[in-house]
């Protein structure tokens, strides 16, 4: 290369030192606020959450500009030298491309951890004070005579042996929200596995851009080595779901069925694709059996659970969102349920939500949750950008965006809920729209991160 | 698996099909790419565009980039009404994937039509990103964690210690309900919550 040439390196190499140095500051000052955050906080987890979610916006940032922190380095590079040897340059490139690669598993490694760090030092202090509300007395709301629980982590209809009344009790809040984030107790093992996957496949990626460098074609990767990433993400998988069902329940059958979905999504729909793959497992090439966006969703997923569809589930979550917890529970009898079927049914629901690709079921929720609370027609396209803008400022924040909510436009969440979802089935049809949107709800996000 | 990991997952699938689909193809296109198009609403090229461009890029084989940009980019616009929907919706708890996923779905076109010319080994790495309407200034780590640290007040029940504890009393009579599951006033033998709704 030559001296032009060099010189537009180091400068791309500086700057991707001063991006990682950027990053490492913000992470440091990160722990330092996340460190006083459990300390003034030790019962309540939502403070940490809404401060990591706004840091990572900036950690977001921050990796796009160490992953390209010098704009059209070919070009450069190629302008440098018009004609100079071109393998010079693609050696060049090949550098870049490594060394970005390993920018930014580096700033993923680095943010997950603190994350997962930090995560797993609130529910440390949280623990005590879990313990303490999970052994609580609770008594008979109608007589005062102590009740006896069989599982404090989930709701329960228990008898009063004192005067036979039914009470319905449900697990305090704090006890909710802990057992919710358990999974981070075991993340950093699964972290490790994630990052030992990536690193395999991008040294994959780092040989053919050599390999290009050197004047060859890229070459495709071997099977043997395809068996080894299969491998590494089965293992990945594995762990994953391993920690999640140690820390939230279920049985080893939902991790293996778990991480074979997974399987099936990510490493062999990539496959179906790969044509030596699928020339040594007998799977006719080019077939990619993936669904469309639009597709069909299987019957079987809108089959009611318990006898609730999922329509009805829309209408009592959105009643949930409005209702204090007594009215709630009289709304729920009007159903022929109680609190505990409820939770049944809807973590059901959410698991059929999460496993269909084609909407559908979310489709069906909606309708029922559209069918309460505020009305889109009440709120025009204008003033719901403006919304969207202020809604995304609160979470960049680092503030409550449902008390905000209530604060400046007299709605909870689940009326913000009805009404994006109105807009955005108008705007599919109107695919302009998206664009006045961007806009509009950009300009809004402005002026409310202005606001104190 | 949240809305988040499940939208980032169908993305991975589709990519990883189009891009399979497009280096399996013959240079320029095949039938079997023509039907993947057809999967998703795409019109083909013209063939003497399409030759036009293989001569062009010097493809020897593979379906045209321009035309796996088209595939990309409805998937990008699909997969942005799904974002925004989920955002609407709020992000789950413990969320580490938001912003990731928004990154990668703004410039999933661009980048990963990038990745295909790569995968075809063809030399040039261009990932041309669209202009963006203006962002605000990041607010600083100490504004955005003093805003947090206040939200912990605004929890109703922080200061909360026990479970929630509701029993029925029949809107009718006044009578407990007295068997789990059973929403009959055992005394009047009306509905207990005044109403009884079917449930489906």
């Amino acid at each position: 290369m030559n001296v032009a040439q060099q010189q537009i390196m180091a400068e791309w190499n500086q700057a991707l030192q001063h991006a990682g140095a950027k990053l490492q500051g913000l992470l440091a000052q990160t722990a330092e606020g996340c460190r006083v955050l459990v300390g003034r906080h030790p019962m309540d987890l939502e403070p940490l959450v809404r401060a990591l979610r706004a840091v990572e916006v900036q950690v977001s940032a921050l990796k796009r500009e160490g992953a390209d922190p010098v704009p059209d380095i070919y070009d450069r590079l190629c302008s440098a030298d018009p004609n100079g040897p071109r393998g010079e340059v693609e050696h060049a490139l090949a550098q870049i491309r490594h060394a970005r690669r390993e920018f930014e598993r580096w700033a993923d490694e680095q943010w997950l951890r603190l994350e997962s760090t930090w995560m797993v030092e609130q529910l440390h202090a949280m623990w005590p004070h879990v313990q303490a509300a999970i052994t609580s007395p609770v008594t008979c709301q109608r007589c005062g005579a102590p009740l006896s629980r069989q599982n404090p982590r989930q709701s329960e209809s228990i008898t009063c042996h004192a005067c036979g009344a039914v009470n319905q009790v449900t697990a305090h809040e704090m006890v909710e929200s802990y057992f919710q984030a358990t999974y981070f107790l075991d993340e950093a093992g699964v972290i490790d596995k994630l990052m030992a996957l990536r690193k395999f496949k991008d040294d994959w990626e780092d040989m053919r851009d050599a390999e290009f460098a050197a004047g060859r074609n890229r070459p495709d990767e071997p099977l043997e080595r395809l068996e080894q990433r299969e491998q590494l993400e089965r293992d990945y998988w594995s762990a994953h779901f391993r920690a999640r069902v140690r820390n939230q329940g279920g049985s080893a059958e939902d991790v293996t069925k778990f991480t074979d979905e997974r399987m099936q999504r990510e490493f062999y729909g990539e496959m179906n694709g790969n044509a030596l793959w699928c020339a040594a497992h007998g799977v006719p090439p080019g077939d990619a059996g993936v669904e469309a966006p639009r597709g069909n969703a299987d019957p079987g997923l809108l089959e009611p659970i318990e006898g609730v569809s999922a329509e009805l589930y829309g209408k009592l979550e959105a009643k949930r969102s409005s209702a204090n917890p007594a009215e709630f529970v009289q709304h729920l009898a009007q159903h022929q349920m109680d609190h505990a079927k409820f939770d049944r049914i809807a973590k059901a629901w959410c698991d059929r939500m999460a496993h269909d690709p084609s909407n559908a079921v979310y489709a069906e929720y909606a309708k029922g949750l559209l069918s309460q609370g505020a009305s889109a027609d009440s709120v025009s396209f204008e003033k719901f950008c403006e919304i969207q803008g202020a809604w995304n400022a609160w979470g960049k924040q680092g503030k409550d965006a449902g008390a905000n909510l209530q604060q400046h436009f007299a709605l909870t969440p689940t009326d913000f809920s009805n009404i994006a979802m109105t807009w955005m089935q108008k705007m599919s049809a109107t695919p302009t729209m998206f664009e006045e949107f961007a806009r509009l709800s950009a300009e809004a996000e402005q002026k409310y991160m202005a606001m104190p | 698996m949240g809305p988040i990991e499940s939208l980032d997952a169908i993305v991975t699938r589709h990519v990883s099909a189009i891009h399979g689909a497009a280096c399996s193809a013959a240079a320029g296109g095949d039938a079997t790419w023509d039907g993947l198009l057809r999967h998703y609403g795409v019109t083909p090229f013209d063939p003497r565009e399409r030759a036009l461009i293989v001569r062009g890029m010097r493809l020897s084989r593979g379906a045209t980039p321009a035309e796996v940009r088209v595939v990309l980019l409805e998937v990008q616009r699909w997969a942005e009404r799904e974002l925004v929907r989920i955002r609407s919706d709020g992000a789950p708890l413990g969320s580490s994937a938001l912003g990731l996923l928004s990154d990668r779905i703004a410039f999933l076109a661009d980048r990963e039509t990038s990745t295909y010319e790569q995968m075809l080994g063809l030399p040039r790495l261009r990932v041309s990103e669209p202009a963006t309407p203006p962002v605000a200034a990041a607010p600083s780590l100490a504004s955005i964690f003093a805003n947090a640290d206040q939200t912990s007040k605004q929890a109703g029940w922080a200061t909360s210690k026990h479970a929630h504890v509701n029993s029925l009393t029949c809107v009718h009579c006044g009578g407990p309900q007295e068997r789990p599951m059973d929403f009959m006033c055992r005394y009047c033998r009306r509905p207990i919550a005044g109403t009884l709704e079917p449930t489906q």
